[in-house]
C-alpha cells in the first residue's frame, strides 16, 4: 500500500472520530433535555472498487420505537383531556359543597325547613318570619351560585378552547415547516435527528391538545390526523371557533377544521368541546330542573315563594341563575304565614304546615331528595373524572418511562465510547506520524 | 570495435537516462495532481551490425511508457459533487474554447479525464479543476435518460412541478360492532396544479361484515361513487374473518376483483378543477390484515395513510449518486435525476493522447470510445464524494531515481574511459 493512501485512510479515521465525538458531546450535553433521543453515527468501511479508502461516517441517526411513541402520544392526549375534565368538574363539585357541611343545597333546604318549623310554633313572631324569608333567600342564592359556577365553567371551557386552538394551529404550522426541512435534509443525506426531536415535541403538543396522531409519509413528512380528519400543516390556521359569551342555554359555536364542522377530536380540545356542549349543559339542566321544581313545589302548596327577580315565574332554562325570593314576600315576610291574601289570624299555621308537609317534606322523591341527589351527582362526576384522569396519567407515565428507557442518554456508556474513540484517535495519529518518519527515511536515502 | 562507437553509445545512454530523469521529475511534480497518470520510462536498444561474428555497439533510446490504466489513490473529500472512478474508464468531458454571450463553446474533439473534482460553475455546469465540463446522458422532462449521446450536464435551478396523486393507501380498522352511525375519514390528495384537496370517505355499516363507503370530493361535495366492501365470511369468496373479501364499486367507483393476496383497490376519477384525475385507493390485500380490516372495536381507528402526490417545490441543491446519477433536490423533499454520468472505456487506454489538464483524447491506437454505464461491461464503479488522486508513488519514483542516477554515472564513466583510451591511442605516436 502506498504511503499517501495510508495517510488518507488515517485522516478519514481522524475525521470520523471527530464526528462521532461531536455526537457524543451532543448526547452528553442533552442527557437531561426532555424529549431528546440519543443519537448514533453509522460508520462503514469506504471502498473504491477493491481498494480500501478508510472509513465513511454517515449522518447522525436516532433510534426510537415508533409504535411505542404512537401509544404514548395517544395516552398523553387522553391524560390531558382527562385533566381538563377533572379540573372543570372539580370546581363544580367544590361549589356544590359536601353533603351536611352546611353550604350544600340539601343543608340550605333543611335550614329553610327548620326556620319554618320554628315559625310554626310562633307564627306571629316577625323576627322568625324574617328569618324564614332570609333562609329562603339563602337557598335561592345557593342555587344562583351553583348556576353561576356552571356558567363560568362552560365559559372557561369555551375560552380555553380558543387558547388551545391557537396553540394547536401554531404547532401544526411548525410540524409542516419541520417536515419540509426533514424531507430536504433527508434528500441531502444530512442528519435529521435534531429536527425530528423538535417535530416530536410539537406532535406531543398536538396529541395533548387535539388527540392528534402522526401518519408518517414516505418522504419524511408527516400527516397529522385527528378524529378521521386531516389537520392541514400548511400554516393556514385550520382550527377555529367563534368567540362567544355562553349564558345558560346558549348554543355554543361549532369547532371548525378548515371552515367545516369538526368531528369529535381528542385531547384538551375534545374534552373542552364535550364539557361545553354535553357535560355542563346536562348539569345546568338538572340544576334548572331543581330550581323549577322548587318554585313549583312552593306554588302548589299555596305560596309563590320563588320567582325571577321581577316576581314572574322562572324561565325553563336558566332557572338556576335567575331564581330569587319573590320581591313581594321579601317586602312582607308575614306572607309566610298568610299566603298572598290579606293578613290572617296571628296564630294561623295552615300554610306553614302545608309548606312543611309539601315542598319541605323529607324523604325520597322530595325536593330534599333531589337536592341531595344533585350534590352527590356532582361529586360522582368529579370523582369519576378524577379517577379517569389518574388512570390515564398513570398509563401515560408508564409509557413515558418505557420510551425513555430506550431513548435516554446513558452518560456512562457515552463515556466508555469516548475513551474508545480517544484510543482509536491515538492509533490513527500514530499511523500518520509513522508515515511521516517513513517519508523522512525515504528522502534521506537519496544523496 | 570502435571507441567512437562506444562513446556514442554511452552518450545515447546519458540522453536516455536524462529522459527517464525528466519523466521522474514530471511524476514527482504531479504527485498531488488530481487524476494525473504517471509516465514510466522504458528503454529500447538500436543495433548497427550484429551477427555471429561481428557486433558493433548500437545505441539506446528512452521511450515513455504510459500507464493510464493504473488506479490512483481514491480519497474522500467534503465536496459532494466529486466523483472518483474505481477501475477502468474515463469521464467524458468537453473542453471550452470560449463563449458567445454566456453560452460556452466547446472544442468539437471529445476529451476524457479521470480528474473528478467537479463543482458547479456560475452557469450551472459541472466543471473540474482543469476547467473541463462533465458530459453525461441527460434526462428529458419525464426523467428518461437519452443514452444515445452525451452532452455537458447543466443544472437548471428550476422549480419542481407538482405531481398529482395517482394512488393513496389506507390502513384502518372498521369496528366489528358498529353503533350504526356513519364514520367519516379524509384522504389528502394533490391535484394537477399542486393544490391540496381532500377525498371524504363515509363508511356506513350495511349488514353484518358489510360496509358501504360513499366517496365525495371534499366535505359535503358531490359524490364520486360508492362501493360495497365485504369482510370475512360475507366476502365472495369468503376471506379470513375481518379481512377484505370483496370490493364492488358503483357509480364512478370500480373495485378490484378478488384474487387471493391480490391488491384490494378502489379506482375512481375526480376532477378538482384541473382536469380529470384518475385515483387508485389501496385498501391493502385481499384476505390479509395489512390494510383495511374489520376487527373488534366500536370506533374507527386509522393506522396509516399515505398518498403519492407531491406539492410543487423549488430548487435546493444538487447531489451525485454512486451510480452516476446527478440528482437535483427540491425543498418539498423530492429529487429528480437530471442526468447520469457514464464511463468511457477504450480497448487500449494506455495509447490515449495526453492533453493539458490531465485530459486525454482518443487515438487510432487507443481504439474507439465506448460509452457505458458505470459498473457494467468492464467499466469501473463510481465513488461519490471522493476523488482519484495521482497514481504516482513517490517511493517508487525515488527508487527509479536512484537507478537512473547510477545508470547515468555509469555512462559517464564509459565516456571518460573511452576518452582515456582515445588519449592512449593518440599517445602511441610520439
Amino acid at each position: 500500500m502506498r504511503l499517501d493512501a495510508t495517510l488518507a485512510q488515517a485522516s478519514s479515521g481522524l475525521d470520523s472520530i471527530g464526528r462521532r465525538l461531536s455526537v457524543i458531546a451532543q448526547n452528553v450535553a442533552n442527557a437531561d433535555t426532555a424529549g431528546y433521543v440519543r443519537e448514533t453515527v453509522p460508520v462503514e468501511a469506504a471502498v473504491a472498487g477493491d481498494q480500501g479508502m478508510g472509513v465513511r461516517t454517515g449522518p447522525a441517526q436516532r433510534r426510537i420505537d415508533q409504535a411505542l411513541q404512537a401509544d404514548l402520544l395517544g395516552a398523553a392526549g387522553r391524560a390531558a383531556g382527562g385533566a381538563l375534565r377533572q379540573a372543570s368538574l372539580a370546581s363544580i363539585d367544590e361549589a356544590s359543597g359536601a353533603p351536611g357541611a352546611g353550604q350544600d343545597l340539601a343543608s340550605l333546604l333543611g335550614r329553610l325547613r327548620d326556620s319554618l318549623s320554628a315559625l310554626g310554633s310562633d307564627p306571629a313572631n316577625a323576627t322568625r318570619q324574617r328569618a324564614g324569608v332570609a333562609r329562603a333567600a339563602d337557598l335561592a342564592a345557593g342555587v344562583n351560585a351553583l348556576g353561576a359556577t356552571i356558567t363560568s365553567a362552560r365559559q372557561a371551557a369555551q375560552d380555553g378552547l380558543a387558547t388551545d386552538l391557537a396553540s394547536a394551529n401554531a404547532a401544526l404550522a411548525t410540524v409542516g415547516r419541520l417536515g419540509a426541512q426533514i424531507a430536504l435534509a433527508r434528500n441531502r443525506n444530512e442528519s435529521t435527528a435534531d429536527l425530528e426531536d423538535k417535530r416530536d415535541a410539537q406532535l406531543r403538543t398536538l396529541a395533548e391538545l387535539a388527540g392528534a396522531r402522526a401518519m408518517p409519509q414516505p418522504n419524511g413528512q408527516t400527516l397529522v390526523m385527528s378524529g378521521g380528519t386531516v389537520l392541514p400543516t400548511d400554516g393556514s390556521d385550520p382550527l377555529s371557533v367563534a368567540a362567544s359569551s355562553l349564558g345558560p342555554g346558549a348554543v355554543a359555536p361549532p369547532l371548525l377544521v378548515a371552515g367545516r364542522p369538526a368531528p369529535p377530536l381528542g385531547g384538551r380540545i375534545g374534552a373542552a368541546v364535550e364539557l361545553r356542549d354535553t357535560t355542563l349543559p346536562a348539569l345546568q339542566a338538572s340544576l334548572d330542573g331543581f330550581a323549577t321544581n322548587l318554585a313549583a313545589g312552593f306554588a302548589a302548596a299555596g305560596l309563590t315563594l320563588f320567582t325571577n327577580p321581577a316576581g314572574f315565574p322562572l324561565p325553563a332554562t336558566g332557572a338556576a341563575q335567575t331564581i330569587t325570593v319573590d320581591p313581594a314576600v321579601q317586602a312582607a315576610p308575614r306572607m309566610l304565614r298568610d299566603g298572598p291574601g290579606p293578613a290572617g289570624p296571628a296564630g294561623a299555621t295552615a300554610l306553614i304546615d302545608a309548606l312543611l308537609t309539601g315542598p319541605l317534606a323529607t324523604g325520597a322523591g322530595t325536593l330534599a331528595g333531589q337536592a341531595a341527589d344533585l350534590v352527590s351527582r356532582h361529586a360522582a362526576a368529579a370523582s369519576g373524572a378524577a379517577t379517569q384522569a389518574q388512570t390515564e396519567t398513570g398509563i401515560r407515565d408508564s409509557l413515558q418511562t418505557k420510551l425513555s428507557a430506550t431513548t435516554a442518554v446513558t452518560v456512562d456508556s457515552e463515556m466508555a465510547e469516548m475513551i474508545r474513540l480517544q484510543n482509536s484517535y491515538g492509533a490513527n495519529a500514530r499511523v500518520i506520524s509513522s508515515v511521516q518518519q517513513m517519508w523522512t527515511q525515504l528522502l534521506d536515502s537519496i544523496r | 570495435m570502435s571507441l567512437f562507437g562506444a562513446m556514442n553509445t554511452a552518450i545515447s545512454g546519458l540522453t536516455a537516462q536524462s529522459a527517464a530523469f525528466g519523466n521522474i521529475g514530471d511524476n514527482v511534480a504531479n504527485s498531488q495532481t488530481v487524476g494525473f497518470k504517471r509516465i514510466d520510462t522504458s528503454f529500447e536498444d538500436y543495433l548497427t551490425t550484429s551477427n555471429a561474428t561481428t557486433n558493433q555497439p548500437g545505441a539506446v533510446v528512452a521511450r515513455p511508457d504510459y500507464v493510464n490504466t493504473v488506479q490512483g489513490t481514491v480519497t474522500q473529500t467534503d465536496n459532494p459533487l466529486s466523483l472518483a472512478i474505481a477501475g477502468p474508464g474515463f469521464f467524458a468531458v468537453s473542453r471550452p474554447i470560449g463563449d458567445t454571450r454566456g453560452t460556452p463553446l466547446f472544442r468539437p474533439l471529445p476529451a476524457y479525464t479521470r480528474a473528478g473534482d467537479f463543482a458547479l460553475n456560475k452557469d450551472g455546469y459541472l466543471v473540474n479543476s482543469s476547467g473541463d465540463y462533465l458530459n453525461g446522458w441527460n434526462a428529458d422532462a419525464a426523467g428518461t435518460l437519452d443514452q444515445t449521446r452525451t452532452a455537458p450536464i447543466k443544472v437548471a435551478q428550476a422549480g419542481y412541478s407538482p405531481v398529482p396523486t395517482t394512488s393513496a393507501t389506507l390502513a384502518a380498522n372498521l369496528p366489528a360492532s358498529p353503533d350504526g352511525t356513519p364514520i367519516a375519514t379524509q384522504i389528502p390528495i394533490i391535484d394537477a396544479l399542486g393544490r391540496s384537496q381532500t377525498l371524504n370517505l363515509t363508511w356506513t355499516p350495511a349488514a353484518a361484515n358489510t360496509w358501504s363507503v360513499d366517496i365525495t370530493k371534499g366535505s359535503g361535495g358531490p359524490s364520486l361513487g360508492t362501493a360495497t366492501i365485504k369482510f370475512g365470511a360475507a366476502g365472495d369468496p369468503a376471506a379470513p374473518e375481518g379481512t377484505v373479501g370483496s370490493v364492488v364499486g358503483a357509480g364512478g367507483v370500480a373495485g378490484s376483483t378478488f384474487t387471493a393476496g391480490g391488491n384490494a383497490t378502489l379506482s375512481l376519477t375526480a376532477d378538482f378543477g384541473a382536469g380529470p384525475q384518475a385515483l387508485s385507493l389501496g385498501l391493502g390485500h385481499f384476505g390479509q390484515s395489512d390494510g383495511l380490516t374489520q376487527y373488534a372495536g366500536t370506533t374507527f381507528s386509522l393506522r396509516a395513510l399515505t398518498q403519492d402526490g407531491v406539492a410543487p417545490g423549488s430548487y435546493s441543491g444538487v447531489a451525485m449518486k454512486p451510480n452516476g446519477d446527478v440528482v437535483v433536490n427540491y425543498d418539498n423533499g423530492q429529487s429528480r435525476v437530471l442526468a447520469r454520468v457514464p464511463l468511457v472505456t477504450f480497448a487500449n487506454a494506455d495509447a490515449l493522447q495526453r492533453e493539458n489538464g490531465q485530459a486525454f483524447t482518443a487515438t487510432n491506437d487507443s481504439g474507439a470510445a465506448q460509452t457505458v454505464q458505470s459498473g457494467i461491461n468492464g467499466a469501473g464503479t463510481l465513488v461519490a464524494g471522493a476523488v482519484e488522486g495521482s497514481n504516482v508513488d513517490i517511493a517508487k519514483e525515488f527508487t527509479k531515481l536512484i537507478v537512473a542516477q547510477r545508470a547515468y554515472s555509469a555512462n559517464t564513466k564509459l565516456v571518460t574511459t573511452a576518452d582515456e583510451l582515445l588519449q592512449a591511442t593518440i599517445d602511441m605516436k610520439r
